[in-house]
Order: structure tokens, then sequence, then C-alpha cells
């Protein structure tokens, strides 16, 4: 029995501007796929780089981080620091064998629902070309996508 | 303070391959404040190792635990209980650190997560720069509080060698000859005459083996009593 | 043989040509070379792993030369490669050979040459190597402790009279003359000019000064023989250095130009 590999994908997201994109991408009915479990935060400042350790070591396929664009963080610089650490986590990961394309910083304003429910599609095809994380716990038959392009 | 860096993580993986119950200790004091060695530092490479350990199908567990610095017993009595744990320690303090968690527990591997670089100080966030070679005979007073031991390449304490170009170092265009530095810092200052007697050979004989330093205040608690 | 000293008094103006020792075990082309440029100068100066580039060490072919050539030999021994040890040795060993012309110097540093893993020792500097020849030209070791036989050296330094800023190399002219320095020569120039601005600034160095002339391949022997002729003209040195960065058709070519 083949079943087909579904990406779980967490999202750490603040709360001013992209929480709000993807509740209106929700109130105009945007279609985008269900892969991304949400974590709302006040800002992506608050982010560690532990954060996104404990998240691969939890079974996550791809982890988003997605802050305010950069010049609107409402705690100022809060998206700035988050960037670094995604850049940083990504050096950590790529050292240990993980594909440092699995976790990826995003900046989407509060007005932006589109750029959103892009976002989630963007990383979810990612997810499923890089296929599930080896660190994944085990289950039944998990097998990339066939026939799906980068 | 000490300044020290990470290891490779492929070599520190290597290192603690073969052990299944792994301690990684943190150091609270120089390490911590360079970003090389501290709680948060000692926090991030457990995570590592782990997920590393999973994807390599090993069966491994790393703990963490930081104490305020790992060169006085005091703090490392701390965790004589945690380590009898282990079957390896991951220390991540300075390679002083390192000797003396070692020699605190002498038949459980003790490795070394770092490499210590230099005595330096804090130029910049995340940047730090040497200054100091422990050389025991510091010239500092004569030449205006810039050490050409550690700044010139080749130790010059006679003044400058012929390689200076613009002011620059013939080791590299962008590091200022010391010697250039020392002269406008005396100049500066009307101190030029420091500059006129010969400076001797250097008295190497203390700075080469395991120094000890006693205090003299102490010298009598430590001497043979007749 | 005069020492190098002896041979400025006597001729007034030197000319001194330098040989950079093989990579290897061969000292034929050196001793070939030296042959053929030997007549026309006063003196051979022998490089000691020049650039911090590996070469056989200098203290052998300086032996061979001065059984050799009738031009003086000056050995060059850099503080980079040696501790005063081996530095004080290797100059008890040269005069015991028959080599007692010295240039000593610092020597450029490891990270420029083919080893740039080597520890860098420069136990001493220019100044204190000069220091501690001096003190076996008088019997002793630099703890002052009595020699078996005091060598007779001539010690020479180097100065660089093109090094920024000038004023830290005047200081150490006057440290090395302080230490013993009884002749000194000059890195390759760029010009007369050079010179002059340089003594302008520093005065009399006090010792015979040698001007450094190099010839950058076969294409650069006229401008250097030129460079030479205007140095010599305007009475700025008392002798002039010629170098080819190790060629040895371009040494014999500047020699055969500038030469006696």
């Amino acid at each position: 029995m083949d079943a087909r590999y579904e990406p779980k994908i967490l999202a750490l997201i603040c709360t001013y501007c992209t929480y709000t994109a993807a509740d209106m991408a929700g109130s105009l009915r945007l279609q985008y796929p269900p892969n991304v479990r949400v974590v709302k935060l006040l800002c992506t400042g608050k982010v560690d780089v532990l954060h996104l350790l404990a998240a691969f070591k939890a079974g996550a396929d791809a982890v988003m981080v997605s802050g305010c664009e950069i010049g609107d963080c409402h705690f100022l610089e809060g998206n700035l620091r988050a960037k670094e650490r995604v850049a940083h986590a990504k050096q950590l990961l790529a050292e240990i064998g993980l594909e440092p394309e699995r976790l990826e910083m995003f900046h989407i304003g509060a007005s932006d629902a589109p750029q959103w429910a892009k976002a989630v599609e963007m990383m979810t095809r990612r997810a499923r070309v890089l296929g599930p994380s080896p660190l994944r716990k085990s289950e039944a038959a998990a097998t990339p996508a066939e026939g799906v392009a980068a | 303070m000490i300044v020290a860096e990470r290891k490779p993580f492929a070599e520190i993986a290597q290192a603690v391959a073969g052990y299944r119950r792994v301690l990684v200790v943190g150091c609270g004091t120089c390490v911590a404040v360079c970003l090389a060695g501290g709680e948060k530092e000692a926090g991030i490479l457990a995570a590592q190792l782990d997920l590393a350990g999973q994807l390599a199908g090993r069966d491994q567990r790393f703990a963490t635990a930081c104490v305020e610095r790992q060169c006085d017993r005091e703090f490392l009595a701390e965790l004589d209980a945690a380590a009898r744990e282990h079957d390896a320690l991951l220390s991540l303090a300075c390679g002083a650190g390192v000797q003396f968690l070692a020699e605190r527990h002498p038949t459980l591997p003790v490795l070394a997560g770092l490499n210590t670089t230099f005595i330096g100080v804090n130029q910049d966030v995340g940047v730090w720069d040497e200054r100091c070679r422990a050389c025991s005979d510091c010239l500092l007073s004569l030449t205006g509080g810039v050490c050409p031991v550690t700044m010139c390449p080749k130790g010059m304490v006679n003044g400058p060698c012929g390689g200076a170009v613009d002011g620059h170092c013939e080791t590299d265009p962008e590091r200022d000859c010391a010697w250039t530095v020392i002269h406008a810092r005396l100049a500066d200052s009307g101190r030029l005459a420091n500059l006129e007697a010969l400076v001797p050979p250097r008295d190497h004989s203390r700075a080469n083996l395991p120094g000890r330093q006693t205090h003299a205040a102490y010298l009598r608690r430590y001497s043979s009593h007749d | 043989m005069t020492s190098f000293a002896q041979a400025i008094k006597d001729k007034g103006f030197v000319v001194t040509a330098e040989l950079d020792p093989p990579r290897g075990v061969d000292l034929g082309p050196l001793m070939e070379l030296a042959g053929r440029v030997g007549q026309k100068v006063d003196a051979l100066v022998v490089s000691d792993n020049q650039g911090a580039n590996l070469r056989q060490a200098p203290w052998w072919a300086a032996h061979r030369l001065a059984e050799t050539t009738p031009a003086e030999v000056i050995l060059t021994l850099t503080c980079r490669d040696r501790n005063r040890l081996a530095l004080a040795g290797d100059i008890l060993a040269a005069a015991a050979s028959g080599v007692d012309n010295l240039l000593l110097v610092s020597g450029d540093f490891v990270s420029l040459g083919d080893h740039p893993q080597a520890k860098p020792v420069y136990d001493l500097d220019s100044v204190q190597a000069l220091m501690l020849a001096r003190g076996l030209t008088q019997g002793q070791d630099l703890n002052g402790q009595e020699l078996a036989g005091a060598p007779a050296l001539c010690l020479g330094a180097v100065l660089a009279p093109e090094a920024r800023p000038l004023a830290p190399q005047i200081v150490k002219l006057r440290k090395k003359r302080a230490a013993g320095a009884g002749f000194f020569i000059t890195r390759p120039l760029s010009g007369p000019d050079a010179l002059k601005t340089f003594l302008q600034e520093a005065g009399d160095p006090g010792a015979p000064l040698i001007a450094g002339v190099e010839a950058k391949g076969p294409e650069g022997v006229a401008a250097a023989a030129e460079m030479a002729r205007a140095i010599r003209a305007a009475g700025l040195a008392q002798g002039l250095h010629l170098s080819a960065s190790g060629a040895p058709e371009t040494l014999a070519s500047l020699v055969e130009a500038c030469g006696r």
C-alpha cells in the first residue's frame, strides 16, 4: 500500500504582520496546501536557534519563520534578529548533514495574504522534493511524492 | 580575556561518536563572552549532536550542564554527580578548563569542543582581537601601550623591520605595522625618548614551560617547613 | 683575506652581488655564477632562505666561496629561522670556516614564503643579533660567559630607505649602528631620489652605505645599470649591491654592466 508523503511544516509567525496576513488569507478563502502548523508569536525576534533545532528534532520536514517586512517590525528589530538566527541555524543544519533549505525566513506584511499563500505553497513543494526529514519519527510507508516538479 | 572558538562540527562529532551518554559542559566565563562555549552554545551543540546522532542511527544521548568556570575546583565539584552518570564529558572550556576537568575525572574521557585561540579584547559585536601573548615580560609601559610581541608578527622589540609599506605590515596590507603605531603613540605623547635605549634579548625561560605562579602572600604556606 | 670593512676602506667604493643557494644539493650553478662574476665585484653576499623560501643553508656555499673566489664573502643570517644558540653557533662555525663578514637581518616573515606553516623563531631581532655578534668578537656569549677564542667579524645590517613611515626606520638605523653595524646594505631602490630623500631625513648613517639595485628580468638590466650609474655619480653611497631575484643570467649581465 503506497501512502503519499505529506510534509509536516512548522511555521513560526509574528502576530502583527504574517499572522494577520494568514488570517486574511482565510477570510479571502485563498486556497493553499494544508501542510502548515502555525505557531503564533508576538514577534519573530523571540525565535531562538534552539527552537529551530528542536522543531527538526520533533520531526518537522520543514520550518518557516515569517515576520514583518524589513523596516516594519512592530518591535523595531525583531525580524532582523530572526533573519540572522535563521541564517545561522541553516549553517548549523548543514553541519549535521540536514538540508539547510528545509528552513527558511520570510517577510510578509499584514495585508499580504496572497504572499502568505504563495510562501506556504513554495515551502510545501520544496518539502516534497526534499522528501521526508530523515529525523521524522517513522511512519507507515512514507515515500516521496511522485512526479512533482521542483 | 581568553578567546576560543568551537571546533569544526565534524571533528567534535567524530570525537564523541563512540560514547552513548555524553555530558556537554559549558563554561560561563571567557568562552561564554566570546560566544563559543557558554550555556547557550552548549545547548545548541548538544541539540546538533543529538540530531546528527539520530541521522547516523547512533544510540546516543546528550545532556548539558554549565558551570561558572571550569578553572576553579569549587565549580567543577558541582558536576561530580552528573559526571558519574555519563560515559564521556565534552568540555566547552578553554584548554585550561578542559584539563582541570580531566584531572578531576581521570578515568572518564574528557573531550575538547573548542580551540583556544588567544588572549584578546572585544573589538565589536562578534569580533575579538588578539592583544597579548603572555610573554611574562611586559614592555607596554615602554611602547606606549602597544605590544610589539603580539601585534608584530616578528615580535620585534627594537623597532620596525624594513617591510613596512605605508605603515602596514609586510604580512598583510590591511594590518598596521605595530611599530608605526608605537612610534606615533609615543610621538603624540612626547615619549619618543623611550625608543633610544637598545632593548636587550628577551628572557624566554619563564614563558616556555608550564608555569606556576604563587602569590607572595602564600609563599610561606606552601614552602617546606624544617 | 682582508675583511669587507677593509675592502671598503681600501677601495672607497665597492660593488657587491647577491647569490641565492639552490633549492637542493647541487652547488654547481652557484659556484659557476660566482666564477663568472667574482672577478668583477668586491664581495659576494649569500642570501638565507630569501623571502622565507626554503634553500640550502647558506653557510656551506659561503665556505666554498671563501675558498675559491677572490671577492669577499658576506654571509646573511636571519633571526627568523634560528634562536640565539643557533645564531651564535652558526656565526662561530662561519668564522671557523673562513667566513667573517655577516649580514644580520630579521628576515621576511614565514607567511611570505613556501612554508607558511613553519614556526617563526625571532628569538632575537636584528639589533639584538648585532649585539650578540659583537659580544662574540669580544670573546663572550650573550650571557657574558667566556668563549674559547674570539672571532674577528665584520658586521652589517639592512636598511629600508623606502619603508614608510620613515621616522621609525631612522630610529632602527641608529639602534643598529649603536649595536655594532659596520656597514649597511639597502633593500633594492626605486631610484637615486629615494636614497636622497632617505639621507636627507636620516642624516649620516655613521657607517658605509651600499645601495641596493635590482634588475627585474633581462629587460630590466639596462634600467638598473642606469640607476646604479646615477647613484654612484650623485655620491650618495659608498657602494652598490646588485641583485636579480635569483636569475643567474640577469645577475651576470647586471654585474657586467656595473661591476669593476
